[in-house]
């Protein structure tokens, strides 16, 4: 009370400057740290600053028959693990180059958000959610229906028409290429139903490749928002840039009409760029055989393994 | 003194030229990785490895459709730095600066934090940062 009557005072006085500092109550005065606590929000930990000097890929296991040999990453003479305290371990010398030079191009504060090699390598590694290919097969066709470029918009019919002119034959090419239907669906909000024998078909096919290759690939048809235009970029049949531009055709539509925002449409844009690239990498680095080790069948050595087991059935 | 009239093409082929194009984008995107003064992209086991990959991999290709896997990793990996790149351009430059702590949100406003030391008002010569010309005295 005893402030408040100073205030009213001073109120009528005419004596009120915003300048002028109040002193807090005797409440507050009890209370310290209740007040500082009060008035801090914890909305996210402090960012990580740089702690190290030199990055360097280093071999853990020497390739030897049978075996491609492991390698991983030092921050100076430490380490790199992995969000659950594993060794930082990959059988691929380039995914370690990737992710090391990730590392080494951070500035003051290491942006954790931007380094996606790193981040599926650690998935790899981890499988923090014990995901099967099986588990992250069914996911991937779950999302099918969800399409991007299933979805069309008829409520502008410009849009209309460069939907139909730049997807179409991009549907038609995947149906083609694996002899599945995908209907089409037109401002509506249930999702198309796609037929058991076309889900198989993409199982079957997304099956055949590696685990860890099946993370990237998730990941970058999860940046394009279709599964549809993923495989196109896989196939050969668009190229990155190709892909990136017609999953993004309504937005760049939008924004040809009433204007783009750098720091909301082109991040996004860049963001997107940056995701999907990492996730064809990490899954091409995981399939193709310059960069994945696929150990070369001798015909020799198997035909006499062949004949010596032959033999002691006789 | 010997001068050139001639102009040399070398013929390459299309891969050949696609992997040349590459390779000068990698470079570009690969040299803000090496912040050591003395050190060059060329030094790097990084541009080593993509060297040695493109000698191991056949540069020609028998169709403009088909691309060997080395250039379709060097192209998305090219994709990927420079996506990464302006991401943090524009992040930079309009990133926010933060919540204010508290202490500063109480200078704005014109507060005392609780581990302020209060002022002696018998001092004339006492000299704060604040103005104590309002006081909670039952008396003012």
């Amino acid at each position: 009370m005893a402030n408040s009557t100073g205030l009213v005072r001073s109120i009528l006085k005419g004596t009120l400057s915003t300048t002028k500092r109040f002193r807090i109550s005797p409440l507050d005065r009890r209370f310290p740290l209740a007040a500082q606590y009060i008035s801090k929000r914890f909305y996210s930990p402090e960012p990580v600053r740089r702690f190290y000097g030199d990055v360097t890929v280093v071999p853990i296991q020497t390739a030897s028959r049978g075996s491609p040999g492991t390698w991983g990453v030092n921050l100076d003479k430490r380490a790199l693990r992995t969000p659950s305290k594993k060794l930082f371990e990959v059988d691929n010398e380039a995914v370690a180059l990737a992710v090391a030079n990730e590392w080494a191009v951070q500035r003051d504060i290491v942006m954790l958000n931007t380094m996606h090699m790193t981040a599926l390598a650690n998935t790899a590694i981890d499988n923090p959610f014990n995901k099967t290919k099986f588990s992250i097969c069914n996911e991937m066709l779950s999302f099918l229906p969800l399409d991007t470029i299933l979805y069309r918009s008829e409520e502008n019919e410009r849009l209309w028409e460069l939907q139909r002119e730049l997807w179409d034959p991009n549907l038609q090419w995947f149906q083609k290429a694996f002899q599945v239907k995908l209907p089409i669906v037109a401002g509506a909000i249930t999702p198309p139903h796609i037929p058991d024998e076309s889900l198989a078909v993409l199982r079957k096919e997304l099956m055949s490749y590696r685990f860890d290759a099946l993370l990237g690939l998730q990941f970058a048809a999860e940046a394009l928002k279709s599964l549809i235009l993923t495989m196109g970029v896989l196939k050969m049949h668009l190229s990155t840039e190709q892909g990136l531009r017609l999953s993004r055709l309504e937005l760049d539509f939008q924004t040809q009409h009433w204007g783009n925002v750098e720091w909301s449409h082109d991040l996004e844009n860049y963001d997107t760029m940056s995701r999907f690239s990492c996730g064809m990498m990490f899954f091409s680095l995981n399939t193709f055989a310059p960069f994945r080790y696929i150990e070369k069948v001798d015909p020799e050595t198997t035909l006499a393994f062949e004949k010596k087991s032959t033999s002691h059935h006789k | 003194m010997f001068t050139c009239t001639e102009s040399f093409h070398v013929e390459m082929s299309l891969g050949q030229e696609r992997g040349l194009h590459l390779l000068r984008a990698l470079y570009r995107e690969l040299r803000p990785s090496v912040l050591e003064p003395n050190k060059h992209v060329y030094q790097t086991p990084a541009w080593k490895y993509i060297v040695k990959t493109c000698r191991e991999c056949p540069p020609s290709e028998p169709s403009p459709e088909t691309i060997s896997p080395a250039l379709r990793v060097g192209e998305y990996y090219v994709s990927a730095l420079r996506g990464t790149r302006e991401y943090l351009r524009i992040h930079t430059v309009y990133k926010g600066k933060g919540e204010r702590s508290p202490k500063d949100l109480a200078e704005i406003l014109g507060f005392y934090m609780p581990d302020d030391p209060t002022p002696d008002p018998r001092k004339k010569n006492h000299k704060t940062n604040r103005d104590d010309s309002i006081t909670n005295t039952p008396n003012s």
